[in-house]
């Protein structure tokens, strides 16, 4: 076992790693129970060293602030002959003691393996990471099983490579609640730029879709990830986390849902599709429970959907050419019959 | 990006994990022994005034090769990690939401029960925000036989069993029963995979867990371990290696845009935009079925140009779809 070598209380504290000069001083404020005044303080590794009284200060502010934003609340309390103590509220500053069962434990490190190992979690990599670590460490002594799964789902919240880069900050925006602002192409090519609140994101028939409160128009907006265009940034440079609050009884498919053909105007109604035997258990496997499924002699199978955008169900039938008819509404038969009469003629 | 938040977890969980060596440390919190190693290295020079040798905090020298186990002094004060920030409860949150599209039932109910654990003991601002917040990831619903399948196959992976499928090729067009022994499932786009040694193909496979119509766990076992390097065979396309053949398509202005908006940025994929807002793709072909429907979904807005044996396939489906509408 080896101990440290001690190191001089002159070191540069600036060029001393900020990551050691921060556990310092929050050893130091774990440590004490009535607070630290600035002489004790400039006893830390780290605010000791030869620089001016108030760059050390400054620094120490600085720190101070990191440590709030890792979640912590130091009080300030001016005492007699106006010196100031520092303290931390304990009440809430370190993680209450959770009882978790080691299946649970399991689960989290499932979800760990899932996501962080995958590369998968995009925007919530590192938060997740620092609240798995969290949750790992603070249920329970040695409760980990002794041997760990080999095996996993390794999941991945990213859809479209082409909105990998707008996922990552809107998804992280979502997590800080901070607004945000990027330039939009609507469905009819016209640009704008919107500052926007994000409040969730949804996913359908392969891609992001970002559901939010739209400041300027004082209503939710949706928004389709790949058609954002340039960066997405902060709304707000200067601004903290916390910027805003979504109502308790929002409900993110209110106006945009994630119905795998969704739903809404100018939607087909009463949908009806058959499919071959032979390709039949691949619609019961996405659809089984989700929508009505009628079994018909010699195994065919007939979906039926209440609502469904002829496009995108003309989206998924594509995966099965050749083994589906459309059997009513008698619209949406012409639509698609339309659709396939047309691409025959233009792969003549 | 390490913080002082993760620096004291990490703490915290050598505290609670006495005698743990490097590499298990490393793998129970998704690190590499390497990084676990700098991370931990880096806080041998921690301490608080008077800062005699047992005020600094104590480590065994370490190296990511390590085998024996680690030992922590002075700590006390970080027996607990710091709680929980209002971002790190909303990742957690969404993280359990989303997992839970792809995992059985009784995994369901354990996700419900750490949720509503972490809902009653978090405090303080995370807790809140925790209470409060509504979804925030928001996926379609997935059946319960397709989680029900991943159960089956996540499980007959950890028991080491071979597994029988009927599995329906789209390059065959056919179903067929293979025998295969899972290694991982993998959710890529809108899908799950599940990433198996395949008996006959005497190599690894990548299926797609819809076209899986039955899958029954035998009592055989299967201890082949997975390549180092993940081998995506004929779906490396997908997975981002190289296809043998390449598609040509010709998208019309009204197609484009969209399509356009779609692809972009996707790895092979060549995009040129022609004037009138049409466009010509250039992607790799990884799988003609998926290629044909891809072509036949957009009607009469797309062309496909190449591979002309392709196209004549193309023709044939689009006559016998359009005769099963007559």
């Amino acid at each position: 076992m080896s101990r440290r070598v001690i190191k001089s209380p002159t070191i540069m504290g600036e060029a001393m790693d900020k990551g050691e000069r921060l556990l310092n001083l929050l050893s130091a404020l774990l440590k004490s129970r009535e607070g630290l005044i600035w002489p004790e303080i400039e006893q830390i590794e780290g605010y000791g060293d030869a620089r001016p009284l108030r760059s050390r200060q400054k620094r120490f502010e600085r720190d101070l602030h990191d440590l709030e934003a890792a979640g912590l609340t130091i009080t300030l309390r001016t005492e007699e002959g106006a010196k100031r103590r520092y303290s931390l509220d304990r009440s809430n500053a370190l993680l209450p003691t959770l009882d978790l069962t080691p299946e649970q434990r399991l689960l989290l490190y499932r979800v760990g393996r899932g996501y962080l190992e995958s590369g998968g979690a995009g925007p919530m990599q590192h938060y997740l990471s620092s609240a798995l670590l969290k949750l790992q460490a603070g249920s329970g002594l040695a409760a980990m099983p002794d041997e760990l799964p080999r095996s996993g789902v390794m999941r991945n919240v990213l859809r479209r490579p082409a909105e990998a880069k707008h996922l990552q900050a809107i998804g992280v925006a979502l997590l800080e609640r901070r607004r945000i602002k990027f330039k939009y192409t609507d469905r009819d090519r016209r640009q704008s730029t919107r500052a926007i609140a994000p409040y969730a994101l949804v996913c359908r028939r392969g891609g992001w879709y970002l559901v939010g409160y739209d400041g300027e128009r004082k209503a939710e907006r949706t928004f389709r990830l790949t058609r954002m265009a340039g960066k997405v940034t902060q709304a707000d440079a200067k601004s903290r986390s916390g910027e805003y609050e979504i109502p308790t009884h929002f409900d993110p498919e209110r106006n945009f849902a994630s119905d795998h053909f969704g739903r809404g105007l100018g939607a087909f109604k009463g949908v009806r599709v058959r499919f071959d035997a032979d390709v039949a258990f691949m619609v019961e496997n996405e659809f089984e429970g989700i929508h009505r499924i009628e079994r018909l002699a010699g195994g065919a199978r007939v979906l039926h959907l209440k609502e469904a955008f002829g496009h995108e169900l003309f989206r998924y039938l594509g995966e099965f050419a050749g083994h589906w008819q459309v059997l009513g509404p008698r619209e949406l038969r012409e639509f698609v019959v339309g659709r396939l009469k047309g691409s025959l003629k233009a792969n003549k | 990006m390490t913080t002082i938040s993760d620096t004291v977890a990490l703490l915290s969980f050598l505290i609670a994990h006495p005698g743990i060596t490097v590499a298990e440390a490393a793998r129970a919190t998704h690190r590499s022994p390497r990084t676990l190693v700098e991370e931990l290295n880096g806080l041998l020079m921690c301490g608080v005034p008077p800062y005699s040798p047992s005020d600094y905090i104590g480590l065994t020298p370490l190296r990511a090769g390590d085998d024996s186990p680690i030992e922590l002094h002075y700590a006390s004060h970080f027996s607990r990690p710091l709680n929980f920030t209002p971002p790190e409860a909303l990742a957690i949150k969404y993280a359990l939401e989303h997992f839970s599209h792809g995992v059985d039932r009784e995994t369901l109910a354990q996700i419900s029960g750490l949720s509503a654990a972490l809902e009653s003991s978090l405090g303080g601002k995370a807790g809140a925000a925790l209470r409060s917040a509504g979804r925030g990831f928001v996926l379609p619903a997935r059946t319960e036989r397709m989680r029900a399948m991943i159960g089956k196959l996540m499980q007959a992976s950890e028991d080491r069993r071979v597994v029988e499928i009927e599995y329906y090729s789209s390059h065959r067009r056919r179903l067929d029963k293979r025998r295969v022994g899972v290694f991982e499932i993998i959710e890529h786009g809108a899908h799950f995979y599940v990433y198996a040694w395949c008996e006959l193909a005497n190599a690894t496979r990548h299926f797609r867990l819809e076209r899986i119509r039955s899958a029954r766990v035998l009592d055989e076992r299967f201890d082949r371990t997975p390549p180092e390097r993940r081998d995506a065979g004929r779906m490396a396309p997908l997975f981002g290696g190289k296809a043998k053949e390449r598609m040509l398509v010709r998208l019309d202005e009204h197609a484009a845009p969209d399509v356009v908006d779609d692809w972009r940025g996707v790895e092979g994929v060549k995009i040129k935009e022609l004037p009138g807002g049409r466009a010509k793709m250039d992607m790799p072909l990884f799988n003609p079925f998926w290629a044909l429907g891809f072509v036949m979904s957009l009607g009469e807005h797309a062309e496909l140009l190449k591979p002309t044996s392709l196209r004549k396939e193309l023709q044939g489906l689009l006559k016998d779809a359009i005769a099963a509408h007559a």
